[in-house]
């Protein structure tokens, strides 16, 4: 079986939630191929989860004065900052053609797993944390958040690589109630990051090298290196303005 | 819907599955206005205002409040892995102290 494989390479943050649903569109109206898609953002970037309030989630006038774009998912989950040293993942595939399993706890389990065997080939040894944390030594270096239509699963998240984490907590609110529950000392202990469980600062052709590895070995697959399809750049371009939007965006 | 979150009470309330902070606005022993936000995970997208439509003028009462929430769950199908309506009622007993 064969996926398809893009790296976009740096691309607007505002662009990349368009593309994200744009390829999800396109494959529920089996259009597309199965795919993983890799990017980077070209701006520090705050990612609230769709059912986020972005004024109680964020420090906004921090990410006014600090240039730090606020983005919103049609995903999700909680805020995720990030700036253009992460590199940030899109699953879209067949759920049933992969015997993905249809509980929504299985089925990061199932997509995460590309990610461990991908981070096995670097030597670091990471394991899923319900409901959809990606751990090495405890920390939290990946999360995963999902959509679903008819066979078609999204999921899409970051990899950890170099975290500016001062920067993330000026950014985020993060309640005490978030962390006191887990029985730990403070929010920023329970994150990681590659560069920081590496020892050393990892090239970033050689880490997609793993997770494309990763993947194939996971899956059973196979990449075609390829890029979007004219359809998928045509609904990017419409669903721009939503994601562009302060009526998307302040929804909440 | 954008409100003014400074007019509500706000209840925090972490579930398994996630954080859950509730905007809520009462009125005679009643829920006059509710917005459900967090960071947890709920499909369909969209059942969180359907949730928040089945509470309006219903009393401020856990089993009520609880029971109405589980009956949205049934009719929409909801799946909110981690968290269940009873967190959800929680958070809004939360709110209820503020």
């Amino acid at each position: 079986m064969k996926w398809r494989y893009i790296d976009i390479g740096l691309i607007d943050p505002y662009e990349a939630m368009a593309v994200h649903e744009a390829m999800f569109i396109s494959h529920t109206e089996q259009k597309s191929p199965d795919t993983l898609y890799l990017e980077r953002y070209t701006s520090k970037s705050v990612f609230l989860g769709y059912h986020q309030c972005a004024e109680a989630e964020l420090n906004l006038n921090y990410c006014r004065e600090n240039d730090v774009k606020v983005v919103r998912r049609s995903t999700g989950g909680g805020a995720g900052y990030m700036d253009s040293k992460q590199l940030n993942y899109e699953v879209v595939v067949d759920r049933k053609m992969h015997n993905i399993p249809s509980d929504f706890v299985a089925s990061y389990e199932r997509i995460m797993d590309g990610f461990i065997e991908a981070l096995k080939y670097l030597g670091l040894d990471a394991e899923f944390k319900p409901i959809n944390d990606l751990i090495v030594n405890g920390g939290k270096i990946s999360g995963g958040c999902m959509a679903r239509r008819n066979a078609t699963l999204l999921q899409h998240g970051s990899l950890l690589v170099d975290f500016d984490m001062e920067t993330a907590f000026k950014v985020l609110n993060v309640p005490t109630i978030k962390y006191e529950s887990k029985g730990l000392k403070s929010a920023k202990s329970r994150v990681s990051w590659i560069n920081k469980e590496l020892g050393y600062d990892v090239d970033p052709d050689e880490l997609k090298a793993a997770i494309r590895k990763g993947f194939e070995k996971s899956f059973g697959i196979e990449f075609v290196y390829s890029g979007l399809i004219p359809y998928e750049e045509e609904l990017v371009q419409e669903l721009l303005p939503k994601y562009r939007s302060t009526e998307f965006i302040y929804r909440l | 819907m954008k409100i003014d979150i400074s007019s509500y009470q706000q209840g925090l309330y972490k579930s398994a599955g996630g954080l859950i902070r509730v905007f809520l606005k009462e009125r005679d022993g009643k829920i006059d206005d509710i917005l459900f936000t967090g960071d947890f995970f709920i499909f369909p997208e969209d059942s969180l205002n359907i949730m928040a439509k089945s509470l309006k003028n219903v009393a401020l009462n856990k089993k009520i409040i609880t029971d109405t929430l589980k009956e949205v769950y049934l009719k929409e199908n909801v799946d909110s892995p981690g968290t269940t309506p009873e967190d959800f009622t929680n958070a809004v007993m939360v709110a209820t102290l503020r």
